[in-house]
């Protein structure tokens, strides 16, 4: 019977080299996977709708211990060198390197904006492959910090060497820290299509606007619902809700980025725009015809912060990153950037900013535990207004 | 003969249900447990199933999408007739381009034509710098214009299928009638529309089915225009925050209901033509030259003009200007967009690296194409030429990844391969390549089991027999008869799926591993930050490279076909 | 009676092949053609062409005393008088034989009444009542050919044309058709052109008979005139003349033919200019007419009888079939009464009326 088992032998080498192939291309790209069956399962809940608030913290204090990273500050965490992952929208491409080449801890940076960022952190909860966060939107960290995707109770040696103001922005629970804070949105027009005595001023003003207006989509761009939350938080949700209805009738155009935003100022499709800070600046200081109002009462503020994954595959690496972050010089290195990344107001102490910008603007900045329970609601109800 | 038979079916059958079907019953699943594959288990009961109605932004999806397949498949059929009516019967020159622009439209991945009406239309368009004519950008943004456009772009399906139908027809009814007193129009309304009717419901739905279960369009669409579809809903319900996996399953089971029933229609009207009239006497209709054979030329050169030249002509002339609105100038032409391709873009974010995106896209279509052309192969032997007990679940699952759109399939692919009890036993696969060769996979196996059928069609059961007296096992028949027979087509049938699948936006958004790149979504992505040139040289090499690799192949495939033979008559191996 | 079609120099090629050459004919009002002989002669090409649904490369046609062709002038089919019935129906399936009737009817507009009338006149004459609301996939062979025929005859063409529409039936089905049809348009007493290749329909149906070669008219007139004095070999051939023999002519005599040393006298049917040319010729016999000469008759004045050996007999059921050769290796065939033995020699005779001689012409 040399047939049948010329014939086995055969199919069982084809069998073999599609799952070895399989299996090997796993292994490429994946990051080393993380031992441990008693791994807790991270609150498996999906989203859905209503209150962001706590859903169901699952993990028992015992078993978190057992993944990785201490809670009690001041004790050494153990380097177990692997690479880890940061998910962050900007400076990420800068800031890997530079964090390498000052720690020697391995770091890959991906670049996710922070709608994406969020929902992959969402999709991957069974099984998480990023370590550090750093985004825009304090009430979306503050969201997931409830939910128990994030490290708590570690103070960071250099967290002394922020600012007052920063200090402030410092949750009780320290699962995540502020490192800049920026506006989510200037007033920001097209000088060939709306004369400076038009113009609006405040942000009743933009509302109020004859003529096409914009901004970007809170469930896309990262600093957008710092944008619109603002909004709803400084005239109460039923008003916030009646200028924006009112407002797309009248004419709002949503764009999923700011980007985009800044594009369609530029050729005219919207006069106005609620744009943020570098965006708008960067349009300025290259010549185009807009020009940037810090409106009276506040730009609606957009708190950067960085943020610790409760299974981060190095915790002493991922540690080191946010103390990093927190570095005076760090941020100083920030502001000092040629582009228009650089135009935030940093959160350490003593760190200067770039002088274009409007030195004594203020802010519009809801709480943390505020943004994160009207986070859902307010998107969605967003979302549903945006089709009409 | 049997057993081993059967173990070859059963092999198959599981990879396939594993492949294509578990994800969709995945995504079934969802629905009334959701949460289920997150490790919680909670009976949602079917009302989840009616929130789709509940919430504006879902049920305007919902309309939208339905609006725009169904307006599309009648533009489009309707559109596909004439030209079916006019190819099948008058030769002229523009004929032979028709056929090839059919066959180009039908191979070109959508988001690319999408794009290219984009650049041309938008309100900083080719069109409205270059010409001035700004009704154009408000008749293409609105529904009726993207139904226009999703038409020009799906006919060929509706178009190819009406004209198999009208070639072969047979000659004597159309004869019969002029005799009878018809005019040529009314030969052609009374008895030859009726007796083709199959085939328009055979195309209309087809293009139905293509349209709504499209990714490429709204997903070039979303950053010019509100237009809110269900394949674009079910990705940023999983891609935008805040994220509803439930709700993508609900909607992805939304869209797997309205193809199924769009697959039913189309099940029923072909058993309903109960005129099997394709008799002896069907022969291809001699084509004459029409009187005003120039009129033709025109109209149909002019038609070709607007459904490709404006998409691929405005995509390719924007990857050459420096800026969009300067102009058709010397000084504005340039071929930076090119050398930044091949440049490499380190820092900017906003462009992901085209040629590892392209090796990445290369790599996984390669794969893909090869094993479904072997699972196609085995699937189509035990189809032909066996007995198997599995036919019929092959049968099933090679159609229903037709019926299933990329981001159906996508969902699916999260919800199973994610799981945390297949790490230990090294399938984790979420987050990996592989991942995406299985679903390209998947998404290559209907074509690849239908070629196939068709070419082993022509192989007679009975060498399979006489080769069994002799002692071949199956493996043995399958490669010494059966391959060498088919060669020819199992080459184009893995070229094919190779061009499709490396083209594939819908599931390489969904899928794609962290900082892998994928050609399709560096020109999405270049597209989304508006660096036009960018994403437009990306797509015009990425065509060409495609093509090119295509053709080669062929050409590689036929000499060595070639050089097998002689060395086999040769050395006398048999 | 006037002619109803006329046919001046209908000349048709497809790309090098020449289909028919300049045919000129005639057709008398109530007058019935058959277009005799086998497929590829051009016999259905000149039927398109008349109906129009073929352009002629060159010619005339006039219809009714209108012309439809030629001089610059082409007249649609669909307004011709005429209809035609084809060879494999071309019924149209999607319609009952009812609505394939009455399409005819409905794009002339006819009033519903006198539609009716003629639907039920029509269906009595073609025996198809109760078979109206079927689909032709529920009608067998023999029906659908009636419904094709009562199609064309709704239409009141002036000009029936039919395409070999028995030759899809089987053998008893066309013999009894045959009868039918032939009764059925004399009733009618239609102008019609008749295509095929069988010889008894052609004699049952046409007044004239047209035979076709390569193109060109070999003959043309009634079915006794191409039976008794076919015009060509390949007429005759037509006309059941099988037996075909390789013979040299007598210098004096124009009519006397030499084969294997014997002498036969026949009809002498190339024109020739006179005595003295073509010395060599073929001469054709119909089976039918030959027949074996009593014993004693062997030594008898030997004119047009000819000595044969017997090679093969085969029973027939009614006859034997003699299969003889000639002194020179030439056969025959003949029937018989009874069995011969194979080998034995016999005389056979050929009566010189029904014997045909021709000039040679190269093997066709």
């Amino acid at each position: 019977m040399t047939i049948a088992k010329g014939k086995k032998s055969a199919r069982l080498t084809i069998v073999s080299a599609i799952v070895l192939l399989l299996a090997a291309c796993g292994s490429q790209a994946e990051p080393p996977t993380r031992g441990g069956g008693a791994q807790p399962q991270a609150s498996g809940a999906s989203h859905a709708g209503g209150t962001g608030g706590a859903q169901q913290p699952q993990t028992d204090a015992g078993a978190s211990s057992e993944a990785g990273g201490t809670q009690s500050a001041g004790q050494e965490a153990k380097d177990t060198g692997a690479t880890i992952y940061l998910y962050g929208n900007d400076f990420v491409d800068f800031i890997a390197p530079k964090f390498m080449e000052a720690t020697g801890f391995k770091m890959e940076a991906v670049h996710y904006g922070g709608g994406e960022a969020l929902a992959k952190i969402e999709a991957e909860q069974g099984n998480p492959q990023w370590d550090v966060l750093k985004m825009d939107g304090h009430g979306s960290v503050r969201n997931l910090a409830d939910r128990d995707f994030l490290l708590t109770g570690w103070k960071p040696d250099n967290l002394a060497k922020l600012s007052e103001q920063g200090k402030g922005y410092v949750p009780a629970d320290l699962s995540y820290f502020p490192i800049g804070i920026h506006a989510a949105a200037l007033i920001a027009y097209n000088t060939d299509k709306v004369p400076a005595d038009k113009a609006p001023r405040t942000w009743e003003q933009f509302f109020a606007y004859d003529g096409p207006v914009g901004h970007a989509d809170p469930a896309v761009a990262a600093p957008a619902y710092p944008l619109v939350s603002a909004f709803f938080e400084r005239w109460g949700e039923p008003m916030a809700q009646k200028l924006y209805t009112q407002r797309f009738k009248d004419g709002l155009r949503v764009y999923p980025k700011n980007g985009p935003v800044g594009k369609a100022l530029l050729s005219g499709e919207i006069h106005v725009a609620a744009l943020q800070e570098h965006n708008a600046y960067e349009l300025k200081l290259a010549g185009e015809p807009v020009e940037v109002v810090w409106p009276e009462e506040g730009a609606p503020g957009s708190l950067r912060v960085v943020a610790i994954s409760k299974q981060a595959k190095n915790p002493a690496a991922a540690k080191a990153f946010v103390e990093f972050m927190l570095k005076p010089e760090t941020q100083q290195m920030l502001t000092a950037l040629d582009s228009t990344d650089s135009f935030f107001t940093p959160l350490a102490e003593g760190v200067s900013a770039r002088s274009e910008r409007e030195p004594n603007g203020t802010f519009l900045l809801p709480t943390a535990e505020w943004a994160a329970e009207h986070e859902a609601d307010i998107k969605t109800w967003f979302a549903d207004q945006n089709i009409q | 003969m049997k057993a081993s038979e059967a173990r070859w079916g059963g092999g198959v059958s599981l990879l396939l249900f594993v492949f294509i079907f578990l994800p969709l019953l995945a995504v079934l699943l969802n629905v009334i447990l959701p949460g289920l594959f997150f490790g919680q288990v909670q009976y949602g009961g079917f009302g989840l199933v009616g929130e789709i109605f509940h919430r504006p932004l879902w049920r305007q999806s919902f309309i939208n999408s339905l609006t725009l397949a169904a307006g599309a498949a009648t533009l489009g059929t309707v559109i596909a007739g004439i030209l079916a009516a006019v190819r099948a019967r008058w030769d002229f020159a523009a004929a032979k381009l028709l056929d090839l622009a059919a066959w180009v439209l039908l191979i070109a991945p959508s988001f690319m034509m999408a794009q290219g009406w984009m650049l041309f239309a938008s309100k900083d368009g080719l069109v409205s710098e270059w010409l001035g004519w700004t009704w154009v950008s408000s008749f293409v943004f609105q529904p009726a214009g993207l139904v226009f456009v999703m038409a020009l772009s799906k006919f060929p399906l509706a178009y190819l299928a009406i004209l198999a139908a009208t070639e072969w027809n047979v000659r004597q009814y159309g004869h019969a009638a002029r005799m009878n007193g018809a005019g040529p129009f009314t030969v052609w309304r009374t008895v030859e529309l009726p007796l083709a009717r199959p085939s328009y419901a055979a195309g209309w739905t087809l293009v139905f089915m293509d349209t709504i279960g499209d990714f490429g369009l709204p997903a070039a669409l979303a950053t010019v225009y509100k237009f809110p579809t269900l394949t674009y809903s079910i990705y940023s319900a999983i891609y935008q925050s805040p994220v509803r996996f439930d709700m993508a399953g609900v909607l992805a089971f939304y869209l797997v209901l309205v193809l199924a029933a769009a697959m039913g229609l189309l099940v029923l009207s072909l058993r309903r033509s109960r005129f099997d009239f394709l008799n002896a006497k069907a022969v291809r209709t001699v084509k004459n030259r029409p009187r005003h054979a120039w009129l033709y030329n025109a109209a149909v050169g002019g038609f070709l003009l607007i459904c490709l030249g404006i998409p691929l002509g405005t995509s390719a002339v924007v990857s050459l200007l420096s800026k969009t609105g300067a102009g058709l100038t010397r000084d504005n032409l340039t071929l930076d967009h090119y050398r930044a391709l091949l440049a490499g873009s380190a820092s900017d974010h906003r462009l992901l690296d085209y040629a590892e995106g392209m090796l990445h896209s290369l790599s996984v279509a390669a794969f893909a194409a090869v094993f479904s052309m072997l699972i196609g192969f085995v699937s189509a032997y035990v189809l032909s030429f066996t007995e198997s007990r599995f036919k019929s679940a092959i049968q099933l699952f090679s159609i229903v990844s037709l019926a299933v759109p990329g981001v159906v399939l996508g969902i699916g692919y999260i919800f199973i391969w994610n799981q945390q009890w297949l790490e230990p036993i090294g399938l984790h696969l979420y987050g990996t390549p592989s991942l995406l060769v299985i679903a390209g996979i998947a998404g290559a196996i209907p074509y690849a089991v239908r070629v196939q059928l068709g070419a082993f069609g022509n192989v007679s059961g009975t060498m399979l027999k006489a080769a069994a007296m002799q002692g071949a096992g199956t493996l043995g028949r399958m490669r010494d008869i059966v391959l060498p027979l088919v060669r020819q087509s199992l080459l184009l049938a893995t070229l094919a799926s190779f061009g499709t699948s490396i083209f594939d936006l819908a599931l390489a958004s969904m899928l794609k591993p962290a900082n892998y790149s994928l050609m399709p979504l560096v020109i999405d992505r270049a597209f989304e930050f508006s660096q036009y040139g960018y994403a437009t040289a990306a797509s015009v090499v990425s065509c060409a490279v495609v093509v090119l690799l295509i053709v080669v192949l062929q050409l590689v495939g036929r000499g060595l076909f070639l050089y097998m033979d002689r060395i086999r008559i040769k050395g006398g191996r048999q | 009676m006037s002619a109803l079609l006329k046919l001046r120099g209908i000349a048709k090629s497809f790309g090098a092949q020449q289909v028919l050459r300049p045919i000129s004919l005639e057709v008398g009002e109530g007058e019935r053609i058959c277009i005799l002989g086998p497929s590829g002669c051009g016999k259905s090409t000149l039927l398109q062409i008349v109906a129009g649904l073929l352009p002629p490369d060159g010619g005339e046609i006039e219809l009714a005393g209108i012309s439809v062709e030629g001089r610059g002038r082409h007249v649609p089919p669909e307004k011709r008088p005429v209809n035609m019935v084809f060879q494999d129906y071309a019924l149209w399936p999607h319609m009952t034989a009812r609505q394939n009737i009455e399409y005819g009817m409905k794009r002339r507009r006819t009033p519903r009444g006198q539609m009716e009338e003629r639907l039920r006149r029509l269906a009595a004459l073609l025996k198809l009542e109760g078979l109206l609301d079927r689909l032709p996939a529920q009608l067998s062979g023999g029906q659908q050919q009636r419904v094709g025929i009562a199609r064309a005859l709704a239409t009141e063409p002036k000009l029936l044309l039919m395409d070999e529409p028995l030759s899809n039936l089987d053998v008893k089905l066309r013999t009894d058709m045959r009868g039918e049809l032939a009764r059925l348009l004399g009733e009618l007493s239609i102008a019609t052109l008749y295509v095929t290749h069988d010889r008894m329909e052609a004699f049952a149906i046409a007044d004239r008979i047209l035979v076709l070669r390569g193109g060109g008219i070999d003959q043309l007139g009634r079915p006794e005139e191409l039976f008794e004095r076919p015009a060509s070999p390949w007429v005759a051939q037509l006309m059941g003349y099988h037996n075909r023999l390789n013979v040299a002519f007598d210098e004096r005599t124009r009519s006397v033919a030499v084969v294997a040393g014997q002498r036969v006298s026949g009809q002498r049917m190339s024109p020739g200019e006179g005595a003295g040319e073509a010395a060599a010729g073929v001469m054709l016999l119909h089976p039918d007419d030959l027949a074996v000469c009593a014993s004693d008759d062997l030594t008898a004045d030997g004119v047009n009888r000819l000595r044969v050996t017997v090679t093969q007999a085969i029973y027939e059921g009614t006859q034997w079939r003699l299969i003889v050769r000639l002194r020179d290796g030439q056969t025959l065939h003949l029937f018989h009464g009874g069995r011969v033995e194979p080998g034995s020699e016999l005389a056979v005779y050929a009566p010189p009326e029904r014997a045909m001689l021709y000039d040679a012409v190269p093997a066709f």
